[in-house]
This record gives structure tokens, sequence and C-alpha cells, in this order.
């Protein structure tokens, strides 16, 4: 079994039949396009052939391109280019930090939050007696490490001016400090910039009178 | 029998007071009209003689006790900047005079002093032949002659206050004028700001700052609010941003100018004050009006808060955007550029930066500041003048060498030691002085070393900086250092 028909099927044209059957009908231009495919073909083959032939050979002298080669980058190229990458990375994540506001959280979340600490709190009196001891001794211990530390951090716009500025220059002592430190705030970014600020004459003037003598 | 002796005695008084009730009320009348008690300039001189003994004893302390403040924040000023000044080797004497007549505000007396330093050594000996000047404000309560406040003032800039209403035709806006709030100008270089002045409303613990600044680039009116926000937020930890919102000023005609953006937030410090941000911006140019003081000192005068904001007014709300941003820059600090030449009339000067770089002007509290890019890499080339500091009649080279110490300290540099000191004045007119400084600590990216010039008259201080990445831009920018020359 060939899977093959057992008798072929009579409809079917024999081969002679096949060969004696009229042509079929063909296209006024068949011959004229066929011609140009056949023309079109050659000519690509050309071209593929023209351009691997190129490509072997240097279009330019080996002189010449041997003289267009990039230079050996300069001492200061790396160094220079990873400064300029910081200081662009700088600027956008400053740009990004300076768009970014803290969400203030919602009357609803105070509310939770405040009855939770409170559930807690009931839930906890137990235990609290237990740790109050521990808890009070770290307190205390955190208190005495922050103590000297927070005396530094300023309070008012006065004392934020005077450690912003330096207490050897001008607006340290400035009477309108919200500028002192907007100007402290834009020199962020230029921070290859001397921080060039203006010196107190009184400070100046008795810092340096016995210098004169 | 005693009624008959008093009755008439009665009599003739009721008589008597009936005679001269006239005269009573004219009196009383008179002395309505006449207002608060002025005091007298002998009682006013007598006050800073007593101030001036305690500035002597160089004890900052006893001096600020000596004041009734009701501006924690002054009182603060003054105490930080005497303790460091009388920390100092020299101890300073001042003598101190009236500069104008006693001038009556409300129950007060404002007084325009001028004081004289002199410096002697730390043990009090004869006083050495350095000195200073300066003037300020001091308020006496008018009754008792106590000292209420003082406040740093520059006279020359007293010129553009009239009737305590601060006019700058350069910066194009006038505000101020209303009933309560003293009109105190900073010097640029104290502000650190192109222009600044200073409302403070006696009686209470409210002032108001107004400051002028040129962005390089224009800012938009919230972006600028929320980042003197975020400024005040990271210099003091605890502080608390309100929202930004738009603000109109209300003293502003319509129709308002196109390109106008105004708007404000409310900023609390940990301490409870509460600082209320206002900014118009018109293009680059920025003008800043920060009212703080206490929620209840805020609560308590709001009809004076909102008279004042609303007596800011543009002088010219038309005027074209390029030359608002221009003219404070040219009219302030003098100078111009002309490609890469920055030519300065005021300061007779001029500079040529190297070739092709990019050079701005920039807004600072400077006399003038001029960058210079290098395009394509990291080079900057800095043009800085400074007046005399403040308190100081005129630069010296030695003030400019301690003050050079004190900002490389401050910017983390060690002066090589190896310069040759100062040179004396050539054909520019200025003594120069060319200094080398290295980080204390090297980043990597970061050049090794630095170079500064300082270039030295009594009346300017200019300083060149610059900095590159590779020997060819080294050599433009050692052309560019000679290139200072007198206009």
């Amino acid at each position: 079994m060939t899977g093959l028909p057992a008798e072929p099927l009579s409809d079917f044209p024999s081969e002679d039949e096949w060969l004696s059957l009229p042509p079929p009908l063909i296209g006024v231009d068949f011959v004229e396009r066929t011609w140009a495919a056949v023309q079109q073909d050659r000519r690509d083959q050309a071209d593929e052939q023209l351009f691997a032939d190129r490509l072997r050979e240097p279009a330019l002298p080996r002189e010449l391109l041997a003289a267009l080669q990039p230079p050996e980058p300069s001492t200061g190229f790396a160094a220079r280019t990873a400064a300029l990458v910081q200081r662009d990375r700088q600027d956008r994540l400053r740009s990004l930090l300076l768009r970014y506001v803290a969400p203030e959280p919602t009357p609803d979340f105070v509310a939770r939050t405040l009855a939770a600490l409170h559930q807690e709190h009931h839930r906890s009196l137990v235990q609290r007696s237990v740790w109050s001891a521990a808890v009070a001794a770290a307190a205390a211990a955190l208190l005495l490490w922050a103590r000297p530390w927070s005396k530094a951090r300023p309070t008012s716009l006065q004392q934020a001016a005077l450690v912003s500025a330096g207490p050897a220059f001008a607006p340290a002592f400035n009477p309108v400090p919200s500028t002192t430190l907007g100007a402290a705030f834009g020199r962020g970014r230029d921070p290859d910039a001397l921080p060039l600020l203006a010196g107190d004459g009184l400070y100046l003037l008795a810092a340096t009178a016995v210098t004169r003598r | 029998m005693i009624r008959p002796v008093v009755c008439p005695v009665i009599r003739t008084l009721i008589h008597t007071l009936i005679r001269t009730a006239p005269l009573l009320l004219l009196g009383t009348e008179l002395a309505a009209q006449a207002g608060p008690p002025v005091l007298g300039r002998a009682r006013c001189e007598q006050t800073l003689e007593q101030l001036d003994q305690l500035f002597d004893r160089g004890d900052a302390d006893a001096y600020a006790a000596a004041f009734t403040w009701d501006r924690p924040s002054l009182q603060q000023l003054l105490v930080q900047r005497l303790r460091q000044v009388f920390a100092q080797p020299a101890r300073l004497q001042r003598r101190s005079q009236l500069h104008a007549e006693p001038r009556p505000f409300g129950a007060r007396t404002v007084l325009l002093v001028r004081h004289e330093f002199r410096a002697g050594t730390a043990t009090g000996t004869a006083p050495g032949e350095a000195s200073g000047v300066e003037h300020s404000f001091i308020v006496l309560d008018s009754t008792a002659a106590t000292p209420l406040l003082q406040i740093e003032v520059p006279p020359d800039q007293l010129a553009d206050v009239s009737a305590e209403r601060f006019t700058c035709a350069a910066c194009n806006y006038r505000v101020g004028g209303t009933p309560g709030w003293l009109c105190v100008p900073v010097r640029p270089d104290r502000a650190d700001d192109l222009e600044a002045v200073c409302f403070l409303l006696l009686g209470s613990d409210l002032g108001c700052e107004v400051a002028v600044h040129i962005d390089e680039l224009p800012l938009p009116a919230p972006q600028a609010i929320e980042q003197l926000a975020r400024a005040i937020a990271t210099a003091v930890p605890g502080t608390r941003i309100g929202p930004v919102e738009p603000w109109t000023p209300p003293g502003l005609q319509a129709p308002l100018p196109p390109h106008l953006q105004g708007a404000r937030a409310t900023v609390t410090l940990p301490d409870g004050s509460v600082n209320l941000l206002h900014t118009t911006t018109l293009g680059a140019l920025r003008h800043v009006l920060v009212v703080r003081g206490s929620a209840a000192a805020m609560a308590s005068h709001k009809q004076e808060v909102e008279a004042l904001l609303a007596s800011y007014e543009l002088l010219q709300p038309d005027a074209e955007l390029a030359e608002l941003a221009a003219r404070p820059l040219r009219l302030h600090h003098g100078g111009v550029l002309a490609g890469c030449e920055y030519r300065n009339d005021r300061w007779h000067l001029c500079f040529t930066g190297p070739l092709q770089w990019h050079p701005v002007l920039r807004c600072t509290g400077a006399a003038f500041q001029v960058v210079w890019s290098c395009p394509g890499s990291s080079g900057r080339l800095y043009l800085s003048g400074f007046t005399p500091p403040p308190g100081l009649p005129c630069w010296s080279r030695v003030t400019a060498d301690r003050w050079l110490a004190d900002l490389c300290e401050r910017a983390q540099l060690q002066l090589q030691p190896d310069d040759a000191g100062w040179l004396d004045p050539d054909a520019s007119r200025f003594a120069l002085r060319t200094v080398i400084a290295a980080p204390k600590r090297s980043e990597q990216g970061q050049p090794a070393s630095r170079t500064i010039r300082l270039c030295l008259r009594d009346d300017l201080l200019v300083v060149i900086d610059g900095q590159v990445t590779s020997d060819g831009d080294d050599g433009l920018l050692r052309a560019a250092f000679t290139s200072l020359r007198a206009r």
C-alpha cells in the first residue's frame, strides 16, 4: 500500500495529453518584465560584488587613514569626564530634590495612628513595667549623647546664618538672614567655586591690629 | 467753727479751677498734638557714652544687657558678632556720636549714630593706628532713654529711603512708608545678595526682609519659593514648610504684567516663629519679601503686615524682561560684557577672559562677579570684586591676607608657603599677590591645586580664581590672569 489511488483519475490528463494542451494566455508585457527582472538581478549581483571588492581595499590611502585615527586620551581626560559626569549627576539629583515635597500626613492618618498607639499603650502596660527601667536608661544615654550635638544645630535663622557663613564673614551677622541662607543654597550649584564672602570689618580690625604693629 | 473757715477755701479753689479750666484744657490739647516726648540731644549723647563704656569693657553680654530688647533676633545677632570681635587679640575701643538729629518715631526716638573704632592691645594700653567706622540706628525709649535695639545701617543707602519708603529704580520696585515700620537698608555684602532692605515694626518682634536677586535662568515663582523654603529647612532642622500657593501682590494695579508670577508659603521654625515667604518674578528678576516674627505678633499686627505687603509696587510694570534683568546688574555693579571682555566703568577696570569661553555676569553680594566657563570641560575662571568689608574704611594688605586665610580655611584649602608675597602696584594700579591653594583632602576628579590672584587697591579687592583640568586650558588661564587693566 502506497497510499496512492488504485486507479488513476480518469479526468486528469496524461503527459502526452498535457503537452498537447494549448499554451496558456501570456500577457503582452510578460517577456519584457521577465527580461527586465533578470537584468536587474544581474545588476544587483554586480553591485554586491563591487561593494565586496571595495571592502577588501580601503577607500582612502592607508597613510591618510592612519593620520585620521583618534588621538590617545589626554592625561586629564578621564578625570575631566568623571568630574563632568559627577556634576551632571549632582545637578540632576539636586533638581529632583528641589521638586520633592514630603507629603503631609492626613488628619485621618494621624487619628488612626494615635488610636493605634493608644491601644498599644494599654496592651503594653504590663510589658512597660518590665522594660521601663531599660528604656529610661537608654533614653538618658541618648539625651546625654544628643545634648552637645543638638546645641550645635541652629534653631533660629540668625544662628543658621552664623553657621552657614562662618563667624569671620559679613553675611554671618545679616539682619536679613534669609538671604544668607538662600545664597549658600545657590552656591551649592557651583561646588568648584571658592565660597567668596565679604569679610566682617570689625572682626578683621580686631584680628589684624596686632599684626600691623 | 470749722465749716465757716473751710467753705471759703473750697469756694476759692472751685473759682480758681473754673477760671483756669480753659488754660488747662488748652494745655492738654497742645500736649496731645505735640505727641510723645522727644529726647534731647544731650540725653541721647549721654546714653551713647554709656554704651561706649560698656563696649570698651569687651563683654558682649553686658553690652546687650543694657538694652530692653523686644526683638530676640537682633539681640542674638549683636551678641554673636560682639563675642566674635571680642575674642580677637586686639581690644577695640569705640567712640560714638550722633550723625543726625534724634528723630521721633512714635513713642521712640531713632538715632543715626556714627561709631569710630580704634584698636588697642588686649591688655588695654594705648590705642593703635588701626581704625574702623560703622553707622547704626539705635532706637531709644523716648521716656526713659532706654536703648531698645541697635542695627547696622549704611548711610549712603539712606538716600533711597524717604518717609520710611524704599525705592530702587534699578531694581524696579518700591516698598514701605506704612505706619509703624522703620526702614533699614542693608549692605549687599552683608546680605550676600544684590540688594536688601529690612523693615522693623517697632514695639513688636516683627520684621520684613526685602531682597532682590537676578537668576542666571528665569526661575518660576513657585520653584523660587520652594527653593528658599528648602534653604531654610536645610539650615534649621525641624522646620515645617507649608504648601506653596499663588500670590498676587495686593498693591499691583491691573492689568498685571503678563510675565509676572507670584507665590508664597509659610515656614515655621522649631522655636515657633513664623516666616511668611513671598516672591514675584519677572523673567530673571526676583523680588523676595519675608515677614518673620512670633505667631502671636503676626496675629496681633495683621493689619500692619498687610499694609506693608500692599505697599510693594513695581515702578515699570511693562518694561522688557531682558532689560529688567540686565539693568540691576548694570546699575548696581557697573560692568558690562563685550565678547570675552568685561569692562567696569564704576571701578575703572577691564579684564579679558579666555577666548571662546562663555562669560556670565553673576548676581552676588560682591561689588561684581563674572564667571567664564570653558565649553566642553569643567574649566572655570572667576573674577570677583569686593569693597572694603563693613566697618573698615579701606583695604590693606594685612586685612586682605587675613581674609584670604579665613576664606581658604573655610573652603578646606591649604595655602602653599612659597608665594612671593605682595608686588607693588603696576600699571593697573593694583598691588598683586598670587597664591597656590591645594585642597586639604583631595577628591577624585578635582584638580590638585588652584591659583588665586589678589589685586588690591584702597577701595577694591579683585579676586581672580581659576580652575582647569588640562594643560592647554592652563595656558589660557595664565594669560587671562594678567589681563586686568585700569580704565
